[in-house]
């Protein structure tokens, strides 16, 4: 076994689950609510790339934003469908109604791609970086640098920004946020704006390094669920770390046992830290931290 | 003159019957008028119903004049920009923000509510307490410190006109009167303020008008002089407290 292949391998596919976990993070830490529709978003976001490169020929860097943008508009008409459940915060039933909206984006997508598996064209694929007996393509590095640039905006936008506060007033109590004049429902909207958004754009970078099937979504949000919960409900640093941890664990696993079982590992990884720290590895983590 | 708050046939309902039910009720601009009323008689949601804000599923109807202009239709954060603030019951500061922070991330929306808005310093020359703790989280805040953020918070917004619910609660009685006497102190600066107040004879100390509160209905208001001496006051809140005794608790 090639062990810095493998721990590259490893903090690649880390720097990957927590660019696709980023827009839950701020989910469950904002507005307390989980989204089992966010692996269909993810692999929507792939196809709508998939999409745009293939179907009017545009470069895969235009791809892109068709894509994020895409995202950001379906996390807003999800958001505004379940207004009435979110400001209840009537979470049993959002669990359900957002796994129907997997379902939905699943079966639509089924329709409109057809479910042979696809390949995103992307020329950062093409190109082979060669450091020391590591190989790497470029898109390997796009995956890496862009979760580290979003991870950093994200927090500075939570701890500095106006935005970032009204997010963070909204996660403690919703109706007090009301008496300071904020339009909660409004702040409801960004988050799972931003959440297609982040979600897709993790699909542009991800998913061409492999290729993409309609039916990928399952896999995608079990991963995810994963991240969010062992890096602590809501933190964002905890989900880097997590990720992180994650990726080098299934790159591990992967190699010395089998990758077949690195999810079921994962999940045996995360019974007994949940036993132990019930709040993830960021224990008493806000949505700030 | 225009008044600064109008309430016309104003009911708020759960379900059932309407829990509270105001005819009418005029706050003159810079006037201090009290609430009060035994525990359950509706005071909370009828200030709450003003705005028209709730934790629960209330019902609201009825309309509410702010300087003339009807709010019917508009919404809660609609309302508190235009200068109609609620300090609601309880913790009604952000536990996880330290203090400067939840002044910080509370703002007017609007240059006409930015002239009427304190700053973060004009609070903390209200409240210098508040000053000395700028950096702790809320949540470690005592009771009364509570209080003042959360009445600082809704000053940082540039109210007109401000609902206070039972500010005092919790109190220590000295703390309770200087509390009652910063609030004076707004009002006489321009503020208007409808203060529920379960501490009758401290309240009698700042307000100008009183509303007695029974069963969700006014049973009784005038000029605080004149409540003084009303017999429905002086007997369930006045005459069974010794007069030496201004934190008694009334219930």
């Amino acid at each position: 076994m090639n062990v810095w292949q493998q721990l590259a391998n490893g903090v690649i596919m880390g720097h990957a689950y927590a660019l696709i976990a980023i827009g839950w993070t701020l989910l469950l830490g904002a507005a307390r609510l989980v989204n089992f529709g966010h692996g269909q978003m993810y692999m929507l976001g792939a196809f709508m790339a998939w999409w745009a490169t293939k179907a009017t020929g545009m470069p895969y860097y235009a791809a892109i934003p068709v894509a994020v943008i895409a995202g950001a508009v379906l996390g807003a008409v999800m958001q505004r469908a379940m207004l009435r459940l979110t400001l209840q915060q009537n979470l049993v039933s959002l669990m359900i109604v957002t796994l129907g909206f997997g379902q939905i984006i699943e079966g639509t997508a089924g329709l409109a791609f057809g479910v042979k598996p696809r390949m995103i064209a992307s020329p950062l694929n093409e190109t082979n970086l060669h450091w020391g007996p590591v190989l790497l393509t470029a898109q390997d590095v796009a995956v890496v640098v862009v979760t580290i640039a979003m991870f950093i905006l994200l927090r500075f936008v939570m701890n500095r920004g106006l935005a970032g506060s009204w997010v963070r007033m909204v996660a403690e109590d919703p109706r007090l946020t009301q008496l300071a004049g904020v339009n909660v429902a409004q702040v409801y909207l960004g988050i799972f704006a931003f959440e297609g958004a982040a979600v897709a754009l993790a699909a542009t970078l991800v998913a061409p390094r492999t290729p993409i099937i309609t039916s990928m979504g399952f896999d995608e949000v079990i991963m995810t669920f994963v991240v969010v919960v062992l890096g602590g409900v809501g933190s964002v640093a905890g989900s880097y770390v997590a990720g992180l941890a994650l990726g080098v664990f299934s790159a591990f696993f992967g190699a010395l046992v089998a990758p077949a079982y690195t999810t079921a590992a994962a999940f045996l990884v995360m019974i007994p830290i949940m036993v132990l720290r019930p709040g993830g590895l960021a224990s008493g983590g806000g949505p700030s931290r | 003159m225009t008044a600064a708050l109008e309430v016309q046939s104003l009911s708020v309902t759960y379900g059932g019957d309407p829990a509270v039910s105001v005819d009418h009720l005029v706050l003159p601009r810079g006037v201090l008028a009290g609430v009060v009323g035994a525990n359950g008689a509706g005071k909370s949601t009828f200030v709450n119903g003003v705005l028209g804000w709730s934790r629960g599923p209330a019902r609201v109807s009825g309309t509410v004049r702010l300087d003339g202009a009807d709010l019917s239709g508009i919404p809660v954060h609609e309302r508190v920009r235009r200068g109609l603030l609620l300090v609601p019951e309880g913790l009604a500061v952000f536990g996880t923000m330290s203090v400067e922070e939840n002044l910080k991330s509370t703002r007017p929306h609007g240059v006409e509510a930015q002239a009427r808005a304190f700053t973060v310093d004009r609070v903390f020359d209200l409240f210098p307490r508040l000053a000395e703790r700028r950096r702790n989280l809320a949540a470690s805040l005592s009771g009364g410190e509570r209080q003042m953020l959360a009445i600082g918070r809704s000053l940082r917004l540039g109210p007109r006109v401000m609902l206070l619910d039972e500010p005092s609660i919790g109190l220590a009685p000295r703390l309770v009167l200087t509390l009652l006497l910063t609030i004076r102190q707004l009002v006489d600066e321009g503020l208007t303020v409808l203060l529920v107040e379960q501490n009758v004879r401290a309240a009698m100390e700042v307000v100008d008008h009183l509303y007695l509160l029974e069963r969700g209905r006014v049973i009784a208001d005038g000029p605080v002089a004149a409540m003084r001496d009303d017999p429905r006051i002086v007997e369930a809140y006045l005459g069974s407290v010794r007069p030496d005794n201004a934190s008694g608790a009334v219930a």
